[in-house]
């Protein structure tokens, strides 16, 4: 896609995705943890958009995501923007040069209990995760 | 000598001190100190005899090092592992065990999870403070305790009713 539209306003029916690359977040019945929406110390939490990627597409930027930071990758967690509104968060588009779909949920407070209350909501309406599959 | 044990007692952290200041209340304290660990050791009865321990080792190892989790994260610090394992030591007999996890600060996260709308989510941070977040149906509770060596009644309570069936 192209950066143009990848600066489409973000709507509350799109789903991002959160990478998962640590097996630490994953849970046994492959439910997501809350400490993997937990931002802090930073002030935003990086996802990727879904718009017009296939799902070929959106295993490759993971696949990218994984090799350029040494790790595995395990899986991504699925969440739709209206429910991280929910949570007086926001979707803040932010293309980067390897994913153009990149997006950063931003307006998280400050305060860690209350982080990790929205992060438990967040894991909540995400589910379980989409298991990377074997190859 | 005739001693009596209750609740407070048996529930209390192990690493607590006693608030006698004689001989004998010392030589108690030891008593109930080395019981309990014996006990908290057993494979029946105990956290530590039900692998916890190594869980929360093999926890630690694998987020101490930067950006353990591909986005920056902090490493887990030797201190806030010592921390932890003074809080899974501070857990009551029959606590059903927690799993563990690490949030991108380096701190450690002991979980009761039930569901994904019965789960709690305790941190343990290297400042000695405990954040902890419950989700129990619609129902949010969070907040901050100091970690004084012992288990705060808030936290346990939470535990409760995240577990029971």
């Amino acid at each position: 896609m192209t950066n143009e539209l990848s600066a489409t306003p973000v709507t509350s029916d799109e789903l991002l995705s959160r990478f998962i690359l640590s097996s630490r977040h994953l849970r046994q019945d492959h439910t997501i943890r809350a400490d993997a929406f937990v931002p802090h110390p930073y002030t935003d939490l990086s996802v990727t958009r879904h718009l017009f990627l296939s799902n070929v597409e959106i295993w490759n930027i993971g696949m990218t995501i994984a090799t350029k930071q040494q790790k595995a990758l395990f899986g991504h967690a699925v969440i739709q923007v209206s429910a991280v509104e929910k949570q007086r968060l926001r979707v803040a588009p932010d293309p980067l040069a390897d994913n153009l779909n990149h997006a950063n949920i931003t307006d998280w407070p400050t305060d860690k209990p209350l982080q990790k209350a929205i992060a438990q909501e967040l894991a909540a309406a995400a589910g379980k995760v989409q298991l990377k599959p074997k190859s | 000598m005739i001693a009596t044990l209750d609740a407070s007692v048996i529930f209390t952290c192990g690493s607590s001190s006693s608030h006698g200041s004689s001989a004998t209340a010392d030589f108690i304290a030891k008593l109930l100190e080395r019981q309990r660990k014996h006990t908290r050791e057993s494979r029946t009865a105990g956290i530590y005899g039900r692998d916890a321990l190594y869980n929360l080792y093999q926890t630690f190892i694998s987020s101490r090092e930067p950006n353990w989790d591909g986005y920056g994260a902090l490493p887990v610090s030797n201190m806030t592992f010592r921390l932890a394992k003074q809080f899974l030591n501070c857990l009551p007999l029959g606590t059903p065990e927690p799993s563990f996890g690490t949030e991108p600060d380096g701190h450690i996260t002991f979980e009761w999870h039930k569901s994904l709308r019965k789960t709690l989510s305790v941190s343990v941070s290297p400042d000695c403070e405990l954040h902890f977040a419950a989700l129990i149906g619609e129902n949010k509770t969070y907040g901050t305790e100091i970690f004084y060596g012992e288990l705060p009644k808030i936290i346990l309570d939470l535990i409760f009713r995240v577990t029971e069936a």
